[in-house]
């Protein structure tokens, strides 16, 4: 059941203005918990919109096997989420109203309140003005719980929310996956909540999907340099170093693994690259066991992983001088 | 100054006293204004709704007509149903002159584009993620336009009022189309004109009263289901 295909995409484009999402080929399975993660415009909502199957695409193929009726399989919950003028309960049973199921609205939507950490009794028969950010996101949530999709997709659901509420939307979106198996899409910035609640995060950078991962992309343009080596200029003026690119403007790839920290600049080493950090943040990665960190490298953030006895033996913490160290081959081309 | 003193007792006296002439005017503009907003309410928001919502090629040229049909003066509006409806007029079999049924058709005229304006700029004022929570609910077709409707609700109930306010405060379509006949066309508007010609202050300040009150319970409701709301 669970190796089920729920969403199957072949050669996919799909413009808006300027911007075109492209995607050869991509398979979403029954139960999966996926990350989409990248910069605005880079096509995460985009992607989001097509897989909610509130738009087609304009070219190629997107298969969606739902396991009952199409319409009530794929639900969406938008970044900063529109409440129904309407009461708490009338706002989370509306979907089911929708689909004349009139069994146990009550019961049910007490039962969603709890999974989103809202006391029912309390919240029941708030009207939607008397709701803050986060407790509406947590309502419009529950509205969508409520329904059991074959497919959630969560467009930046924790952008303006408190910690409290970030927690619970993370718990729910767990629950719904351990309950009925929901494929879960989750699109965020903060890649350490995305990590956290899903199994895979897909970078997509400039409407492809680069990778995944906190993997870095490096998006060019390239120019040649010296010693047969190809530079991309970091936002402030820094180059990074690699091999000859298949054109001028491919996007490379550097994975966090790849990059050595080093708390002073070492001259005897091959590596082509040794770029000047501040450590900004650092992250426990649960699934990982190991920490991130993410640095900013002459203008632009790079992500690191180091393990947790590496990073307190160079008594690493946030504001820290470094020096990012890799290989010119470290850099793939996408 | 007497006269008026003496106009606005004697208008409570015949509204007190349950005067027959006065209250058969109060009971014909009251049945046809509800009949002209129900009929203009059936036609007007589903029109309102595909202005407002859809986009299509001409939907800028109507939207020009129909707002400036909000400022068609009454006397034209009865004047174009009575070359429809007189005898000699294309509608003449349907006896519609001088009939109650007649004053209801020229207010729907009037009244119509106020409803289908408004309540295409209601929808046109509703949130933009509203459409796609919807569908991402599950709604399709006349769910959306409805659900659409019930958001759009106070925007919609104050256009309803705005043209039924129009309904029962006119003249000209009243006058022309129902030719003020007593007990049986005359509303409280032509009554007032009529009898203030007469110099009958009492029964005209009477009916004022009621007109206004009849006002001021419509926007009350108004208010109310807000307040509820």
């Amino acid at each position: 059941m669970k190796d089920r295909p729920l969403y199957e995409l072949h050669d996919i484009r799909h413009s808006y203005n300027e911007f075109t999402l492209r995607i050869p080929e991509l398979i979403i399975k029954k139960g999966d918990a996926i990350g989409l993660a990248g910069p605005n415009g880079s096509g995460k909502s985009t992607l989001m919109r097509l897989l909610a199957l509130l738009e087609s695409p304009e070219h190629g193929s997107l298969s969606f096997y739902p396991s009952g009726e199409r319409k009530s399989s794929v639900t969406m919950l938008q970044q900063d989420p529109y409440l129904l003028k309407r009461s708490v309960f009338d706002n989370v049973c509306y979907g089911l109203k929708v689909r004349k199921d009139r069994k146990n609205h009550k019961k049910r939507v007490s039962e969603v309140l709890e999974i989103v950490n809202l006391d029912p009794a309390k919240f029941m028969h708030r009207s939607w003005y008397e709701l803050s950010g986060g407790e509406a996101q947590r309502v419009a949530l529950a509205s969508r719980m409520i329904l059991k999709p074959d497919a959630l997709l969560l467009d930046e659901p924790v952008a303006n929310v408190d910690t409290e509420s970030s927690y619970a939307i993370s718990e729910a979106a767990n629950r719904m996956r351990e309950l009925h198996s929901t494929t879960l899409i989750i699109s965020s910035h903060d890649i350490s909540w995305l990590t956290n609640v899903t199994d895979t995060v897909w970078k997509l950078h400039n409407g492809r999907i680069t990778g995944s991962g906190n993997i870095n992309i490096l998006p060019g343009p390239w120019e040649k340099a010296d010693n047969k080596l190809w530079a991309y200029r970091l936002p402030d003026g820094a180059p990074v170093y690699a091999t000859e690119p298949p054109e001028s403007d491919s996007i490379g790839i550097l994975h966090p693994h790849e990059i050595i920290i080093s708390d002073r600049k070492i001259k005897d080493t091959s590596a082509a690259n040794k770029i000047e950090a501040t450590i900004k943040l650092m992250v426990s990665e649960e699934k990982t066991g190991r920490i991130r960190i993410e640095a900013e490298a002459s203008g632009k953030i790079l992500n690191v992983q180091i393990t947790e006895s590496s990073a307190k033996k160079m008594q690493l913490i946030p504001g820290r001088k470094i020096v990012l160290i890799f290989k010119a081959t470290s850099v793939i081309w996408h | 100054m007497e006269y008026l003193i003496e106009g606005f007792l004697n208008a409570f006296h015949l509204l007190f006293t349950g005067d027959e002439e006065t209250y058969s005017a109060v009971f014909t503009t009251v049945h046809v204004s509800s009949m002209s907003i129900i009929i203009s309410l059936i036609i007007g928001l589903p029109a309102g709704f595909i202005l407002g919502y859809y986009e299509f090629t001409g939907k800028k040229q109507i939207r020009a007509v129909v707002d400036t049909l909000l400022a068609l003066p009454t006397v034209v509006v009865g004047l174009l149903v009575y070359a429809f409806v007189t005898r000699k007029g294309p509608l003449g079999d349907f006896n519609l002159l001088f009939e109650v049924s007649g004053i209801i058709v020229g207010q729907v005229l009037l009244i119509l584009p106020i409803v289908i304006s408004l309540s295409a700029t209601a929808i046109e004022s509703l949130d933009e993620r509203l459409k796609n929570t919807l569908i991402t609910l599950g709604a399709r077709g006349n769910t959306i336009i409805i659900s659409s409707l019930y958001e759009a609700r106070f925007a919609i109930m104050a256009a309803a009022v705005n043209a039924y306010s129009r309904a029962i405060s006119e003249v000209g379509v009243s006058m022309m189309i129902g030719g003020n006949i007593k007990w049986h066309t005359r509303t409280i508007t032509t009554a007032i004109a009529l009898e203030t010609g007469k110099g009958q202050f009492a029964m005209g300040i009477a009916l004022g009263i009621v007109l206004l009150a009849i006002g001021f319970f419509v926007n009350w409701v108004l208010i109310f289901f807000k307040k509820r709301a």
